[in-house]
């Protein structure tokens, strides 16, 4: 009897811990990535687009609303995704995140020393195509910009540019809009 | 049979305090002060710290993006400098305390509102500054000679303080800002 006890409570500690590392797990990343889905609407994946204001507060609420953010949610399952960002003189942060919530690489304008600048989107390989990559040909070097390595083939990137006064945001948004993101990889010709 | 439901019943109670148990985590995880006895919180900076799990995911939970490490500071005030709470029938004396980042923003927003409401915003691109290079701002409902932020007609209000470091530049999430209630 006191066996059977023992078991079942040894039982409902385990599922206690599954319990908790699979929520940990999953509902964060799922309730996230539904957000974007919801954010991306009929604009869908690999295309670049100005936030609303309305989207703008909750994906970034920390930062000032009189500001323009732009985001291209990538999905670099089927090849590579790249963002030809062409930006306004000014202050500009461009962030690039899975859809994780990992941060994996960004840069401001004068880090960038230029307001036109591609960054290319690869899935990292995984340990099995890094095994197979050491006997078989190398990637191709790719010189029109950064290339960045996604751990998840899904992320967003994100371009914020803050502004003094909200009557600035129409223009600004314009400015930013010109920017692309595209599959495949854009050619230093480009 | 009685055994059996309650061994089915001991095993969903650990499932269910176990997502609990993450979902407590996960809220909780990472508020803290960015410097001792400072009014202001941040949780990016526990992104660093052992329960950066956690608060990365109390972000997504909350359908938000961490901010840029490396890149971007943030942190926000409900409490000024005594600890009591921001009430926008006061005035506030805000003043930099030390080095200025590159870019630097504080915007006051009420408590409660809509997340649409307008903010009111002050940054290192329209503040005037003191000769000796520091910032002195007044926040209040009512305009002040000076650099003025203004208060949110709601009662109580919360400051978000944002900034992007120079070149070189360690980023801190301790803002540069001390808060002083000079009056209600």
């Amino acid at each position: 009897m006191w066996m059977a006890r023992l078991y079942w409570l040894a039982v409902a500690i385990v599922t206690a811990v599954a319990a908790h590392a699979a929520f940990a797990l999953f509902v964060p990343a799922y309730w996230f990535s539904e957000r974007l889905d919801r954010i991306a609407g009929d604009k869908g994946t690999n295309s670049f687009f100005i936030l609303p204001p309305a989207d703008q507060a909750q994906l970034l609420p920390g930062l000032p609303r009189n500001g323009v953010t732009g985001v291209c949610l990538f999905d670099v399952s089927k090849g590579d995704v790249t963002l030809s960002a062409n930006l306004p003189d000014g202050l500009w942060v461009t962030s690039i995140y899975t859809d994780r919530g990992e941060s994996i690489y960004s840069v401001n304008n004068r880090q960038s020393g230029s307001n036109v600048f591609n960054v290319t989107l690869s899935l990292a390989p995984g340990f099995i195509d890094m095994l197979i990559q050491a006997t078989d040909k190398e990637r191709p070097e790719i010189d029109s910009g950064w290339t960045v390595m996604s751990p998840q083939a899904r992320g967003l990137a994100v371009v914020w540019y803050p502004l003094p006064d909200a009557a600035l945001r129409a223009s600004t948004a314009e400015s930013i809009a010109r920017s692309r993101c595209m599959a495949g990889t854009v050619s230093p010709s480009q | 049979m009685r055994g059996f439901l309650g061994s089915i019943g001991l095993t969903a109670a650990g499932a269910a305090a176990g997502a609990f148990s993450a979902y407590l985590a996960i809220q909780g995880a990472g508020v803290e002060a960015t410097s001792t006895g400072s009014p202001w919180l941040s949780r990016a900076a526990a992104l660093q710290g052992s329960s950066g799990f956690y608060v990365r995911l109390h972000y997504l939970l909350e359908g938000r993006l961490p901010p840029a490490q490396g890149q971007i500071a943030e942190a926000t005030a409900e409490t000024d400098g005594e600890g009591g709470p921001l009430n926008s029938g006061c005035r506030y004396r805000l003043a930099s305390t030390g080095p200025l980042p590159r870019w630097w923003s504080i915007a006051a927003e009420g408590v409660g509102s809509d997340p649409l409401s307008r903010q009111t915003v002050a940054d290192s691109d329209m503040v005037v500054r003191e000769a000796d290079g520091t910032v002195r701002l007044v926040a209040s409902l009512g305009p002040q000679p000076g650099n003025w932020l203004k208060l949110p007609d709601a009662r109580r209000f919360t400051l978000l303080y944002s900034a992007i470091p120079a070149s070189g530049q360690r980023v801190s999430t301790a803002p540069p800002f001390s808060i002083t209630r000079e009056g209600c």
